[in-house]
């Protein structure tokens, strides 16, 4: 709040400070989002729900741009290399962006070659099973699959990192698994749902997490930080099972490296404002998601962390299989 | 049941749903008829415009999209040989021929009828059977997925060119393509060459408009230049006169054509439980029964009315099915139902299985809107083809520069990426060169959209049984379809012998 306050107040003293060339308050005319995913997945429908009370705090329209393809990279490297002059932000796909730049180009990102404005949504990865197999718990499951070895086949809602996790856990514990891949948490669903896949790890927000709501499939781990909305009591693998790996994708806004202090504060706290109106909290908590603002300084430890563990990550699993 | 219908009938009997509705089919029919753009991308388009919509005049304006764009595809392969979007790219092999024989209002007409007739059907399969169908689908596993998938794959190499060699060189052709990208199961990048764009493999919409349109647009200049400096007599595409029975279709042609709409609404619907597959399979299934099941299978391809008929009906049927999964799971099909789910959820809506409980009386509006837009798609789609036809006098060498602009345009804003642009003027170019070699250019699309589909699921099959190929005989469904591919292989050479003989 103070750093707010001396934001503001430093703002407040640059606008009349220099009032012979003064600049107008920022933003005199619309700025720009640049969603680095095609429209209508989880990603880009958050933004799109963030965008109508961002209008109105900045008072000024707020434009959505789709970028996607290239895992999210180009779109995002895109806002990167623009001017930094606050106009054009990315949005929300820095945490997504890590883990791709990592396991399809081998590269990590240096955080100080942009200017971050904060987080907003901790998506969790959990996983799930019908509710008729005969493990309810992430225990019982473990000793299912140590009856069973070779036979249990866990599906990946299309996440590389959640997968890997999981896999790094299964090879310490000496658990034999299949894992499957799939291209969307939709079509991983679909065949969790049809029972053609023992345990599937989806995101929170996703279809069977909705009928995970429902009673329809039970969640039998957390596999991300915070709790999982509606449902209580599921064991976090890093934090209750002391696993050393996560996966918790981060949604936030990023500027381009070198944008004023002044506007980059504005941004900050224009998306502090929209988080807290209850209309966006209730639209998100009914669709799983868990709004929280996460200030820059916070949200730059937690993308050098998930950098660094990427990359142990990677390592781990290399000398596990050896 | 009657008070949520009525309930329904409230939100639904708006001006603005009408309204709305009304503006997405014009929309999405000028958008299907110019090539390069396609409903996709209309889709798109729009769709921030939808979220300031209520979800119901949003998703009138979406659905009212998809529907208009699918006919208008068919406009611009029936006079110009060049498909307007990809699904009706089957629709040229016998809508050309009838449009260059003077009847292209008969052609544009029974387009219209087959669409029309067959998406209404499949939108009541939707309402009335879409638990029974979800159930279905969920029963499909990918083992059933790979060898319902590789029997399409089959049928289409084998039936749909006159030799099955070249069918095949296309198929292979198709999967090879399929295979750049990512690595579906470690997500390591491979065939990509270096290029970071090909991370996500090559771009349908770049090599589709490359392939069917702009590589036309190279032939037909080609054989205008040559015809004119020969001083031969150009063959063009002639109007058909306002009135007579080559301007219309006439009940006994209607009649003619119904056992093959229904038919193929029954293809296209099952092609349509199968999410992924998508609309262009669905046409070229059902033209390929067709033929088969045709009188007189060597009218097929020189202008049949049944061959519209199977493809427009046949693409036109997977959309009321494809939505099922949405509407049961909350899990979206394609395109259009990803993006209707993002408007519900935009507005606090959750569609998942508790949806159709809580949430009744929206879900019949939506039934409602999707019925409205079938409506508007035959009345809208009837005053177009009164101004489509004129399109035909619009001289040659206007027509070659302006479709490889739309190509240039609709390559380019998918993804707003300039390496599009590339790729489908090598596509273009590949296209001509293959036609000149007689390789079908639709099988081999096809493939292409099949193959990483099928690799995928094979990939997935073995990942579950730890590399026992035995889980294609284990599983019932599985097991009947490769059942079936094995048996139309061996009936094929029963008939047709190992040499390349000219097909029947």
């Amino acid at each position: 709040m103070n750093k707010l306050l001396s934001s503001l107040l430093v703002g407040t003293l640059l606008l009349f400070g220099t009032a012979p060339d003064a600049q107008a308050a920022f933003p005199e005319k619309p700025v720009t989002i640049v969603v680095s995913f095609a429209p209508g997945g989880t990603g880009d429908l958050t933004v799109r729900m963030l965008a109508n009370p961002l209008e109105k705090i900045l008072g000024q329209p707020v434009v959505i741009v789709n970028k996607g393809g290239g895992a999210g990279m180009p779109g995002f490297e895109y806002v990167l290399k623009s001017k930094p002059d606050g106009y054009t932000i990315s949005a929300p796909g820095v945490g997504a962006c890590i883990s791709s730049a990592m396991f399809l180009r081998n590269k990590t990102y240096n955080f100080d070659d942009m200017t971050l404005v904060g987080g907003y949504i901790l998506l969790d990865r959990i996983l799930l099973a019908r509710p008729d197999k005969p493990y309810k718990t992430w225990q019982e499951f473990i000793d299912y699959v140590k009856a069973h070895p070779g036979k249990v086949s866990v599906g990946s809602g299309a996440s590389q990192e959640a997968t890997e996790v999981l896999r790094s856990f299964a090879l310490k514990n000496g658990l034999d698994i299949n894992f499957v891949m799939y291209k969307s948490g939709g079509e991983a669903s679909a065949d969790l749902i049809g029972g053609h896949i023992d345990a599937c790890e989806l995101g929170v927000g996703t279809a069977a997490y909705q009928a995970a709501r429902k009673g329809e499939l039970n969640v039998l781990l957390n596999l991300g930080l915070s709790d999982v909305p509606d449902i209580p009591n599921v064991p976090k693998l890093h934090t209750d099972l002391g696993h050393p790996f996560y996966a918790s994708l981060s949604y936030g806004f990023v500027l381009p490296k070198g944008t004023p202090e002044d506007i980059r504060a504005t941004w900050e706290n224009a998306l502090k404002q929209a988080l807290a109106d209850p209309q966006i909290q209730q639209n998100m908590l009914k669709a799983g998601l868990t709004p929280k603002f996460i200030s820059p300084a916070e949200y730059r430890s937690m993308l050098d962390e998930a950098t660094q563990n990427l990359v142990k990550l990677v390592e781990y699993i290399k000398t596990a299989k050896k | 049941m009657f008070d949520q219908l009525m309930e329904a009938l409230n939100m639904v009997l708006q001006w603005q749903n009408f309204f709305w509705a009304l503006f997405g089919v014009t929309f999405g029919i000028i958008m299907g008829a110019i090539p390069g753009l396609s409903d996709n991308m209309a889709i798109v388009l729009l769709l921030p415009f939808t979220y300031y919509l209520g979800p119901i005049p949003g998703i009138a304006m979406l659905m009212g999209l998809s529907k208009g764009a699918n006919f208008g595809g068919s406009i611009p392969a029936i006079l110009f040989n060049i498909p307007g979007t990809p699904q009706a790219m089957i629709t040229t092999f016998d809508g050309y021929p009838l449009a260059k024989s003077g009847k292209s209002g008969k052609a544009l007409k029974t387009a219209l009828f087959a669409s029309v007739t067959a998406d209404t059907a499949s939108d009541l399969v939707l309402i009335f059977l879409a638990a029974p169908v979800a159930s279905v689908a969920l029963r499909i596993g990918p083992p059933e997925y790979s060898m319902i998938l590789l029997f399409s794959l089959v049928i289409i190499s084998l039936a749909a060119s006159g030799s099955p060699c070249r069918g095949l060189i296309a198929t292979c052709l198709g999967l090879l393509l399929s295979t750049v990208g990512c690595d579906p199961e470690m997500g390591t990048p491979r065939f990509n060459f270096g290029f970071i764009e090909l991370a996500e493999g090559i771009g349908i919409m770049p090599m589709a408009i490359g392939l069917l349109a702009f590589s036309e647009v190279l032939l037909q200049a080609e054989s205008w230049y040559r015809d004119r400096r020969s001083g031969k007599k150009l063959e063009e595409v002639r109007l058909s006169t306002r009135g007579t029975d080559a301007d219309r279709l006439t009940p006994a042609e209607m009649k003619q054509c119904l056992p093959t709409i229904a038919r193929s609404t029954l293809i296209g619907s099952f092609v349509g439980i199968v999410p992924g597959i998508g609309t262009t399979v669905g046409a070229y299934l059902s033209y390929i029964w067709s033929k088969k099941k045709s009188k007189h299978p060597e009218m097929f391809g020189k202008g049949a009315l049944e061959g519209i008929a199977a493809s427009e009906a046949g693409n036109n049927a997977v959309n009321g099915p494809n939505l099922v999964p949405l509407v049961t799971l909350g899990i979206p099909g394609n395109l259009a139902a990803a993006l209707i789910l993002g408007g519900f959820m935009i507005k606090g809506l959750i569609p998942g299985p508790q949806f159709m409980e809580s949430n009744a009386p929206l879900l019949y509006a939506l039934f409602i809107v999707l019925l409205i837009s079938n409506l508007y798609t035959f009345v809208v789609g009837g005053a177009f083809i009164r101004c489509a036809r004129k399109l035909v006098s619009i001289p040659k060498p206007v027509l070659f520069s302006v479709v490889p602009m739309f190509c240039l345009i609709g390559s380019y804003v998918n993804n707003s990426s300039l390496f599009d642009i590339w790729l489908m003027l090598v596509f273009g170019v590949l296209g001509y060169a293959l036609t000149k070699l007689r390789i079908s250019l639709p099988t081999m699309i096809v493939a292409f959209f099949l193959g990483s589909l099928l690799e995928h699921k094979m990939r997935q099959s073995l990942l579950i049984s730890r590399g026992d190929w035995t889980v294609f005989l284990d599983r019932h469904i599985a097991c009947a379809f490769l059942l079936l591919t094995v048996a139309i292989i061996l009936l094929y050479i029963v008939r047709h012998g190992f040499g390349q003989k000219k097909q029947a």
